[in-house]
This record gives C-alpha cells, sequence and structure tokens, in this order.
C-alpha cells in the first residue's frame, strides 16, 4: 500500500477493483466504514460522505455496501480479465473531459518527457503490440498471436538526461527559462509562463511547443536535447494516442459492463482529480492474478496519476495483502527474484552478474573486473537531473550491508571501522547464490516435472491445493527425492503420498510406489510464538506469544536455524555456507529470539556493535550491516524495537495516520510519496501548501517539514518560492512514471486477453485499429502447455476462482476448524440464474466443471449475483469457484484449481487464476 | 448492570460471521455438521439450535423498481434472542416451571437446571421469533454472554450441550464484558451498551442523510416495539417483513 489503512477513512471516493474487502479483508472495512461515516471530516463528491465504487465479475459482500450515484448503485460487473479495457476507458474519459489534475500531471508526472523517436505503440504500429518486438519462431499458439520478447532500446526517453523538463541543459531552470515573474525569459511576449502551460496539444501553450519555442528563441540548443528533437513526442501525446483507442464502445464490448453504470463511475471517481478530492484504489488478487497482473495494476496507478491521487491523504492504490504477514515476506526476499529489501537478486543469466550459468557453464571470467561492479551498475540508476533525490542511487550502501549482515567476518573488519577490500567484495559477491533466471512457483514445479529439483521446502504453502494447475503439480511432488513441510496440520501437500492426483486413498502398494521422503515438522501457529508481522500497511508491529505452541510444535525460527546449523556443519565451502554468520553464528545461540532477529535486520556498526539509526547511515564498503534496509531504524538503538510501541492517539487536524503505533517502513513514513501531498510550484517543484488542507499529510513549519516523516522532500523555499526537487524519489527521473519503459510488455497498459480467452474464436483483439488485430494474449508470456489452452467453442463459460470470509487459502488451517467448516462446508461454483435454466441446474445440485487441465465436482449456488455479459453480441455466462478445498480436513472436495492453467504474468509469473474457460454439466 | 442493550445495524453488516463463530467460542458450543443446502446467499446454518445461539440470515430483495437495485440489495440481518422487554416465554413459563428470568441487565435467561428436570418445551412455541430450542433435554438460545457481564449461572454450571460437562466459559468472567459477537465484530455493526443510549444512537443513524440516500426503508426496530420493546435493537435496511419479522406494531 502507498498509504495505510487508517488513512482509507479519509477518502473521497473508494473505488474497489479486484478485491473484496467485505469478505477476505474484513477487518479492512471498518476504514472504508469510517469514509462512508465522516469520521474525519471528509466531504465526498457531494459534500455527504465518501462514496464507494465496487466493480467484480459479481455482485459480493462488498458490492452491497456500494454507494448511490445518480440514482444508480455504484457496483459494476465486469468480465474476469479485462480490468485494463474497464480502466484505460477510465483514463480516456478523464482526458477527454479534462478531469485530471493538470498542475499535479505536468509537474509530477513524466507528461512532458521526450520519448525515442523510434518508440511506437499499438495506436501506430497496428498489431497490437509495441515497438521492437522479436517474435519467438517456436510460439506455440499462432491462433492467439504471437509470443516473443522486446528489444526496449526504443522505449527510453529520447536522450534521458536531456529529456528530463528540468534539464534542457546542465543548468537551473528559473535563470533560463523564467523571469522573476514566471513568464518566458525569452524577452518575446511569448505568452508562455508557468502558470500557462498546457497538457492540451491543441493548446498554444502545450509543454511540447514550449521546448520548439526554446529552440527558436535560442534559449535551448538542438545539442542540448539530441538530435531528431522535431520527431520526438512528449509522454503525453504517446498518453493520448494510447488511450484515446478505449472508448466507450469498445470497452463496453469487451468488458461486458453495464454502460449506464460505467458513466457514472467514470463520473464519480473523476471527481478525485480536484486538488482538494482524494481517491483511492483498493486492490487485490482479482486484479494480480492473471497475465496481465502488472499492467493490471499499472492501469490503476496512470489513473491515480491523472488524478493527482498519489501521496495524498485518502488516494494512493492499496494493494490488500492476502496474509497477514505477506508484506513481511515480500520485504524480507520471499520472492525468487529479489533479495531482502527489494535488491534484485544477482541472475547467473545475465551476464556479468555471475561467471556459471545453472549447468556450472563458464560464461565470465572468474574474478572478471567487472563484478560485482557490473552487477551494482546495474541495479543502480544514474541521476537524471542535479536536483532530483534519485534514492536507488543509494543500492551499494544496502547490497554491501547485506552482504555484510550475511558475511560478517569475511567482509572488513567484525569489531573496528576498517572497510573491506575490493578482494574480499569480491569473494563475499561469489557467494551470493546466482538464480538461473526464473524460479517463479509454476517454473520450480516444472523443474520439478523435469526433475531438476530434487526436493523441496515448503513452509506455509500447501501447493496440491494452491498451485494452478494443481493436479499437475502433485504430479511434480511425486518426482522429488524428499519433501520438508512445516505446518500446523497434516495437508494435502504433506499427505500426497497417500493419495491418488486426483485425491482418492492409495492402496499400501500404490503408497509404496511413491518414493519420495516426507518430512513433516509441527509448526507453531501464530499465537503461540513472538515475532513482528508486517501488515498491508507496512507496519511492522510486533507479537507476542500468547500460548505454548502443542506437542513438539516449534518456531520456524527454531527450525530454520536448526536447517541452517546442519547446513552449515555439512560445509558446503563453495557457497560461503561456512562462513555465514546469519544466525546462530553471530549470536552464539541455537535458539535466536525475535527481538534479536529484528536487531540483525536493523543492522549494526561493526565499530561498536550498536544498531545503525536510520538507513541514510548505512555504508557501501562492509562498516555497516543490515538484514533489510527498509527496516533499518526499526531498531534504531539497544534495547528500542519500535515495532512493539503502542501509542494510539492522532494529532488532530492532519491525515489519520497514527504515527506513533508501531514502526512503518520506510524510516516510519506512513505515506509513500507525500510531497505529492503539496501543491506544485515552479516546475517539477513543491511548495508549501497542502494541496487537502483539511487532512494534510506534510506541511512547512517555519524551518522544518512537520506531520509525517516527509518524503525526501527539500526545503519548499529553497529556490524563488518552491523546491527544486520532484516528488517520486524512488524514480530517477524524480516523476510519476505514465511511461513505464520497464515493464516486459510495453509501456502503457494494452488489453490482453486470458491464455483461456472466451473471444478467442473470432480470431481479433478488437482494441480498435481499423479492424482489429490478432494479437489477442499478452506477447511475453511463456506458455508451458499449448496444448492445454481452451477454445470457446468447446469451453465456453468463463471460470474464476475466489475467497470466501468463512475459509482461508488453501483452506490448510479452515478446513481443520470445525466452526469454520460449519459455516461454509461444501465446495461451491456459483452461476446465474440463466445459466442454471439453460443447464437445467437446480441450487444445490451437484455439477462438474471441467477445463483443458481437468475437472472438478462441486454443489451449484444459483444467484441473482452473478449476471450474463454481453461480449460484442454474444451472450457469455461467467461461474465463481471457492478453491479451498482439497482431500483433507474436516470438510473436504475438489479443488478448484485442478482448472486453472499453468501460466502466469509476463513479469512475474503470478499464476493467472481468476479467468479461465470451462463447461459445466449436471451430475 | 442496569437496563443493557444490543444494537444490530444491518447497515454495516458484512456478513463475515465473525459473530457466529466468537459466539460459538465463548460459549463452547460444538459445530454442526452441516451441508450446503442451497439456502440464500452463504447461510449456514439454517436455523438455530440448541448448540447455534446466533445466526447471519441472508436476503436477496431482487429487483424493485428503480435502478437503485439493479442488482437487487444482498442484505444482511444477526438473528438470535430478541430478549424481549416482555418476553413472552418467561410468561408462559411463569405459569408452569418458573425456569426464565430475566438478569440484571434486563436480558432473558433460561435456568438450566429447572428446565432439564422439566424439559417442557412450552417456551419453544411461545416464542414469537422462533429462538428457543430444544436439544431433548432442555431448552437453550442466546444468553447474551451472561458469564462475560460479572454474573455466573445460577444453580448450575454451564454444561457443553452435547457431553455435559462443565465449560471454561461458565467461570464468572466480568465484570462489563461486551458479549462476545460484540466485541469481535469488525464492521462496528454491533454496539453493547445501555439501552437509551442504543436507541438514541439508532434513533441518529436512521435519520442520517447519508443512511437513507443508500437505504430509503432504513428504520429502528425493537426501541418502543415489537411486543413493547426488545433489548436487541435492530437498524433495518428494509421494512421488518422483509426479513420475516413480525411488525413493529405487533403486540402479544
Amino acid at each position: 500500500m502507498t498509504n495505510t489503512w487508517t488513512d482509507i477513512g479519509t477518502s473521497d471516493v473508494i473505488l474497489i477493483i479486484g478485491a473484496n474487502p467485505a469478505e477476505n479483508h474484513p477487518m479492512a472495512f471498518k476504514h472504508i466504514t469510517y469514509a462512508l461515516e465522516n469520521k474525519y471530516g471528509n466531504t465526498g463528491p457531494d459534500g455527504n460522505g465518501a462514496k464507494l465504487i465496487v466493480v467484480d465479475p459479481r455482485y459480493t459482500r462488498s458490492a452491497s455496501k456500494a454507494s448511490i450515484w445518480n440514482g444508480r448503485q455504484m457496483y459494476c460487473k465486469m468480465r474476469s480479465g479485462t480490468d485494463i479495457a474497464f480502466v484505460n476507458g477510465m483514463i480516456n474519459y478523464v482526458i477527454q473531459n479534462k478531469k485530471y489534475d493538470q498542475p499535479y500531471v505536468l509537474n509530477y508526472s513524466t507528461a512532458g518527457f521526450l520519448v525515442n523517436e523510434n518508440f511506437k505503440g499499438p495506436a501506430e504500429t497496428g498489431d497490437g503490440k509495441f515497438s521492437g518486438f522479436i517474435p519467438d519462431a517456436s510460439q506455440p499458439v499462432p491462433t492467439l498471436g504471437q509470443i516473443g520478447k522486446y528489444d526496449k532500446s526504443s522505449w527510453n526517453y529520447a536522450t534521458f538526461v536531456s529529456s528530463h523538463p528540468k534539464a534542457f541543459k546542465a543548468v537551473n531552470i528559473a535563470t533560463d527559462f523564467w523571469d522573476a515573474s514566471g513568464n518566458c525569459s525569452c524577452g518575446t511576449s511569448c505568452g508562455f509562463s508557468k502558470d500557462t502551460l498546457s497538457l492540451d496539444p491543441a493548446s498554444q501553450y502545450y509543454i511540447g511547443k514550449f521546448r520548439q519555442h526554446l529552440l527558436e528563441v535560442g534559449l535551448l540548443n538542438t545539442t542540448d536535447l539530441g538530435p531528431n528533437v522535431a520527431n520526438q513526442r512528449t509522454v503525453w501525446e504517446h498518453v493520448l494516442l494510447h488511450y484515446a483507442r478505449y472508448d466507450k464502445n469498445t470497452v463496453i464490448n469487451l468488458t461486458g459492463a453495464d454502460p449506464l453504470v460505467y458513466d457514472d463511475i467514470c463520473e464519480l471517481f473523476s471527481i478525485t482529480g480536484q486538488s482538494d478530492k482524494a481517491g483511492t484504489i483498493l486492490y487485490a488478487m482479482g486484479t494480480t492474478q492473471h497475465t496481465v497482473g502488472v499492467q493490471n495494476v499499472r492501469a490503476y496507478s496512470t489513473l491515480q496519476i491523472l488524478l493527482g491521487n498519489m501521496g495524498k491523504s485518502g488516494g494512493g492504490i492499496n494493494a490488500q495483502r492476502g496474509e497477514s504477514n505477506v508484506q513481511g515476506s515480500t520485504d524480507h526476499g520471499l520472492l525468487f527474484h529479489i533479495l531482502p529489501g527489494y535488491l534484485a537478486q544477482p541472475d547467473a543469466t545475465i551476464p556479468g552478474d555471475a561467471y556459471f550459468d545453472r549447468t556450472d557453464t563458464l560464461i565470465g571470467e572468474p574474478g572478471h573486473p567487472l563484478q560485482p561492479a557490473s552487477y551494482i551498475k546495474r541495479c543502480t540508476p544514474f541521476t537524471a537531473h542535479q536536483n532530483e533525490l534519485n534514492w536507488w542511487k543509494n543500492f551499494p550502501k544496502y547490497i554491501v550491508s547485506l552482504m555484510k549482515c550475511y558475511w560478517w567476518n569475511a567482509l572488513g573488519s567484525p569489531t573496528s571501522n576498517d572497510p573491506a577490500t575490493p578482494e574480499q567484495l569480491q569473494a563475499v559477491y561469489d557467494w551470493i547464490p546466482k538464480i538461473p533466471g526464473h524460479c517463479s512457483h509454476i517454473q520450480i514445479f516444472e523443474d520439478m516435472l523435469a526433475g531438476t529439483i530434487k526436493g523441496l521446502i515448503a513452509f506455509g504453502t500447501n501447493p496440491a491445493v494452491g498451485g494452478p494447475n494443481s493436479i499437475r503439480e502433485r504430479e511434480a511432488l511425486r518426482k522429488l527425492d524428499w519433501l520438508v513441510i512445516s505446518e500446523l496440520w497434516e495437508n494435502e501437500t504433506a499427505s500426497f503420498w497417500r493419495y491418488s492426483t486426483t485425491g482418492e486413498p492409495l492402496t499400501s502398494e500404490q503408497m509404496a510406489a511413491i518414493q519420495t521422503e516426507v518430512f513433516l515438522l509441527p509448526a507453531a501457529a501464530h499465537m503461540e510464538k513472538d515475532g513482528h508481522v508486517v501488515n498491508s500497511s507496512r507496519w511492522a508491529q510486533f507479537r507476542y506469544k500468547a500460548v505454548e505452541p502443542p506437542g513438539d510444535a516449534e518456531h520456524e525460527i527454531k527450525m530454520i536455524n536448526r536447517i541452517f546449523d546442519a547446513c552449515k556443519a555439512a560445509g558446503a565451502n563453495d557457497y560461503g555456507m561456512t562462513h555465514l554468520t546469519l544466525g546462530s553464528g553471530w549470536y552464539g545461540t541455537d535458539d535466536p529470539s525475535a527481538d534479536l532477529l529484528d536487531l540483525e535486520i536493523n543492522g549494526l556498526k561493526a565499530s561498536d556493535l550498536t544498531p545503525v539509526a536510520k538507513f541514510a547511515d548505512l555504508q557501501p564498503d562492509g562498516r555497516t550491516s543490515s538484514a533489510c534496509w527498509i527496516y533499518c531504524g526499526m531498531y534504531p538503538s539497544l534495547g528500542t524495537n519500535l515495532s512493539k510501541r503502542r501509542i494510539n492517539t492522532q494529532a488532530p487536524g492532519m491525515a489519520p495516520i497514527y504515527s506513533q503505533w508501531s514502526w512503518a517502513w520506510p524510516v516510519n513514513r506512513r505515506i509513500i510519496y507525500n510531497g505529492a501531498s503539496l501543491l506544485p510550484c515552479g516546475w517539477g517543484g513543491v511548495s508549501d501548501t497542502p494541496a487537502d488542507q483539511h487532512h494534510p499529510v506534510i506541511w512547512w513549519n517555519e524551518s522544518a517539514w512537520v506531520g509525517d516523516v516527509h518524503d525526501g522532500v527539500a526545503n519548499p523555499h529553497g529556490y524563488d518560492g518552491h523546491s527544486e526537487r520532484s516528488p517520486f524519489i524512488m524514480r530517477n527521473e524524480g516523476h510519476a512514471r505514465l511511461h513505464g519503459m520497464g515493464m516486459a510488455e510495453g509501456p502503457y497498459p494494452e488489453h490482453y486477453e486470458p491464455l483461456d480467452t472466451p473471444i478467442g474464436h473470432r480470431g481479433k483483439n478488437p482494441v480498435p485499429y481499423g479492424a482489429g488485430h490478432s494479437q489477442l494474449i499478452n506477447p511475453c508470456i511463456k506458455i508451458y502447455e499449448p496444448n492445454k489452452v481452451g477454445d470457446p467453442r468447446n469451453y465456453p463459460i468463463i471460470g474464476t476462482t475466489y475467497r470466501v470470509s468463512e475459509h482461508w487459502q488453501a483452506g490448510a488451517a479452515t478446513r481443520h476448524l470445525p466452526w469454520l467448516c460449519e459455516l461454509m462446508p461444501d465446495v461451491v461454483v456459483e452461476m446465474s440464474m440463466e445459466l442454471a435454466r439453460s443447464k437445467g441446474i437446480n441450487n444445490g445440485d451437484w455439477v462438474r466443471i471441467e477445463t483443458m487441465r481437468g475437472y472438478m465436482n462441486a454443489r451449484a449456488l444459483v444467484t441473482n449475483r452473478f449476471k450474463t455479459f454481453r461480449i460484442f453480441g454474444e451472450t457469455r455466462h461467467e461461474v465463481g469457484i471457492w478453491w479451498h478445498w482439497g482431500y483433507k480436513g474436516i470438510k473436504t472436495g475438489h479443488s478448484a484449481n485442478r482448472l486453472t492453467p499453468h501460466v502466469g504474468d509476463a513479469n512475474t509469473r503470478i499464476p493467472e487464476y481468476k479467468a479461465f474457460l470451462c463447461r459445466i454439466e449436471k451430475l | 448492570m442496569g437496563d443493557k442493550a444490543i444494537l444490530i445495524d444491518t447497515t454495516k453488516c458484512t456478513a463475515c460471521r465473525g459473530c457466529q463463530v466468537a459466539c460459538k467460542n465463548w460459549n463452547d458450543l460444538p459445530a454442526e455438521n452441516t451441508s450446503f443446502f442451497g439456502g440464500p446467499g452463504y447461510q449456514n446454518p439454517k436455523d438455530l439450535s440448541s448448540i447455534t445461539f446466533t445466526l447471519v440470515k441472508f436476503f436477496w430483495s431482487g429487483r424493485r423498481g428503480a435502478d437503485v437495485d439493479a442488482y437487487g440489495n444482498w442484505q444482511f440481518l444477526k438473528y438470535g434472542c430478541m430478549h424481549c422487554l416482555n418476553p413472552r416465554c418467561k410468561k408462559v413459563c411463569d405459569t408452569l416451571y418458573k425456569a426464565i428470568y430475566q438478569d440484571t441487565d434486563g436480558f432473558v435467561q433460561i435456568n438450566q437446571g429447572i428446565c432439564q428436570a422439566a424439559n417442557c418445551n412450552a417456551c419453544i412455541a411461545g416464542c414469537p421469533f422462533g429462538v428457543p430450542k430444544s436439544n431433548g433435554q432442555s431448552v437453550w438460545k442466546c444468553n447474551a454472554c451472561i458469564s462475560r457481564r460479572g454474573y455466573s449461572y445460577p444453580n448450575t454450571l454451564r454444561k457443553d450441550p452435547v457431553s455435559g460437562n462443565p465449560t471454561a466459559s461458565s467461570w464468572l468472567i466480568g465484570p462489563e464484558l461486551a458479549p462476545a459477537c460484540v466485541s469481535t465484530c469488525p464492521a462496528g455493526a454491533l454496539k453493547y451498551g445501555d439501552r437509551s443510549d442504543i436507541i438514541a444512537l439508532a434513533t441518529a443513524r436512521v435519520a442520517d442523510p447519508k443512511v437513507r440516500a443508500k437505504f430509503p426503508e432504513v428504520n429502528v426496530y425493537g426501541d418502543t416495539g415489537p411486543f413493547g420493546g426488545l433489548r436487541v435493537i435492530s437498524i433495518l435496511t428494509r421494512k421488518p417483513g422483509f426479513y420475516s419479522l413480525p411488525p413493529k406494531s405487533a403486540k402479544y
């Protein structure tokens, strides 16, 4: 979350899309209710309290609380997998009706940046792809489009430095372009001033024309801008081209949304483009679990940037985490591609990161002078303009401090302030494991099937139920030599060897044929262990043990520590195992406490073994350690663990962020990019005036920022009455990116269908370009099973899966609790009255749902809450399945993931659980 | 001690059913072996029982004319003993065994010692809300978590309805914890307090134009009627009949 749970209470309009907080985040709904009740005095769009909008394929318990606007309830149905079309249409509405927050977009976004003249979006290429596409000749499903990857060289800014609006030249902006009253300093009556600059290309004061003007009057030389400046477009011109194609007609036909409600939603949410109004977007797995999951989030972010909602109280884009500590686990490097603190994991497939690829083939020179320098250089962005903070320039401090934490004695001095030598840095870098390219969930199960992964340690995960295409994943488990699993109960994964892949009990002979050795470690439940838990608000809250764990159950810290010690004793010298100091080696105990681990996470100074007070003090040379730089400052001095703080008071007259409760990363900042909550001034700088006077996030008090911990914002009076620094400090250009050149499948979100697409038989992606184009699916995904793609002629019904309040994740806990099984005893498929009627299905009947991957049986819940969709004149039904069942527990049933495909997002490979094709018959 | 009440605000309830689980937890009630019964929405179990004292009922209103409810409205009502000011179950029992009484906060209680000895079930027929349920030996219903409010059960220990063993929560915990359902409600839909305060809160909520904009029929149920008033005061989004409740004007 960019913002914080409590802050949702000040929102004026709340858009829930791809989430269902009333059911899956019940505590979150309290804060939504606060907003609807005006608890913090927010006025809402009509002075009568906040408004709630819910967009979802079905009418949920959250939707039941959606507000009334223009006499209609603000619930809109949307076919699964069409978020980009839905939101791009909203963006188009905002642009066409000029509802954007122009000062914000001009100053804080990249709208004014120049893009490489070779860049082309789908509006110009005509084939549904961006410039630079390299098709893979062996692409597997030609009817759905090409598969390949991008050469992204044309996606960058024109010339990165000179493209920066502040950096037409390496000089400061005021003296060169503006006179004292803020008019253009060209000396002619050109009319350009800080106030007249416009985002409208038709206006004579359009930002793009300003550059041309400066060239004409000689304030700027073409050499400052690089070649072909006349051919370069601004980001804003590309924005206009890209989103104009998402006209309402196309959006309604793609999404199946109700056109009247869609209009109202566009109108209502765009009211938050006013600088003193804030709108927030709440999303969760309904957004991310798609082959276009990351681009879905980019579409939301783009909308929020245009409406000026980022950085403000009651604004932001807020991902609701699926488990209490998902935020903490990703912060601490649970995902394959990052080390703790979101530091890129060295990757053997990237030349310069490592010498060896995964087959131990030499791809570089040992002792190559570029290593680790080339890895660090790859991960450290340059500063695009001298005034911008570019926070990630500190990457070397964070990675070296992490290496110091892992190998305390091998880097610098263990007890003094001596810095590390380059040789030490080289040696320690060599010990960091290099990933062999993509190692996401789907990939490791494919590798298990292929026999290249022999063992699996599974903590708190139940892939036999929760993994996509779960029957395939159950087959993969059978190929393992060993499986270590830590659980409260023996779940489906731990007991896979007792059951067939479809869940029938095996005979003892059949069990004996499975060679995998399974170790089940009894885990302590959350009430039975200490440790800090990080919520979606990034708050690290220390939680104390309430009761002793039963029997042999133990804290994972102890389990992992024993595994760690055993590995160390086994002595894998090659990988630096024996030199590792993490954990027991460091503390001289085989039972490190959670509090001590917090200290290690925070980091220590080698000189005196006291905590590092803040991450700005971390050093790139082995004089400091930190196991996760973003948590540096949580434990600022010995004996002070701020995650234990419990002060629940809140200063009146500001955003309700409860700064003294626990501790939030980074540096206890509750609202990220909070400089953008100030009205802009100058070009890209901030003033001292909060946009929302009722809920200011930060404000200037004579000599310092007060309120929330300010996000790297400089003195607002430091330069000609404003700050010279732009608020998006994590970006090297300091501005919010409307043009995201880092994405796998394009800088702008483009609608692609799910792999199982209900319009696949049409052969056309209808997003306007003439008669449409043939790129139906995301061109950058990896398709593992091309022969298991659903065809809408055989599988005409859209399927999706979701959670309910009563069951959690793969049900490993909740299906062992009688009270929860009482509430939700059976696996259920929800369907519309129309579909049920056409299939002769009655409420409560057993039905079979079948996809290209497999089938499952479930009880039918026939309901008004699912409606049919009209997709380009065809009627399409969608059904929704609760996914938590399996063959263990008090209540058993088929897992919905028997149906879902082995395919994931092009960037992250999060599985596409949320949209597939199926057919249904009554049993 | 005093004149207490529980508020159920259906304009805020999201039907997470935390109250159902909290009730079973506090009162050590076993789970029922249910199956999906095709009821409205996600409701389960089907009805109250001697081991289910509270239950969130789901209602679907369907289209009702204006576009306001194009998808109908999904309504939720936490259901259980209404703790009538003048309980008819008590009136019936008074003429027979005097097992039913009102505790000092005014909530209606069943003396299980007397009830088990009598096992007459007359109160079941007497209740206009269909609340009391027998397990064959005696009648059970919501006790407004008397063990959280500073009183122990008179005469008999609270016993597990299945095993008959005294249970942990039969011990006096008090004083003055709100009932478990109220404490657990994440939506803030349940409140506990003095009855006059609860009625004032409900009356103000119903008059709020924000609430009326979304729920034009919103009304207070249980303040003055039915049956002379209840100790469970509900803010209903729809008229009582929609929830199959007796009209507010109903009298014994």
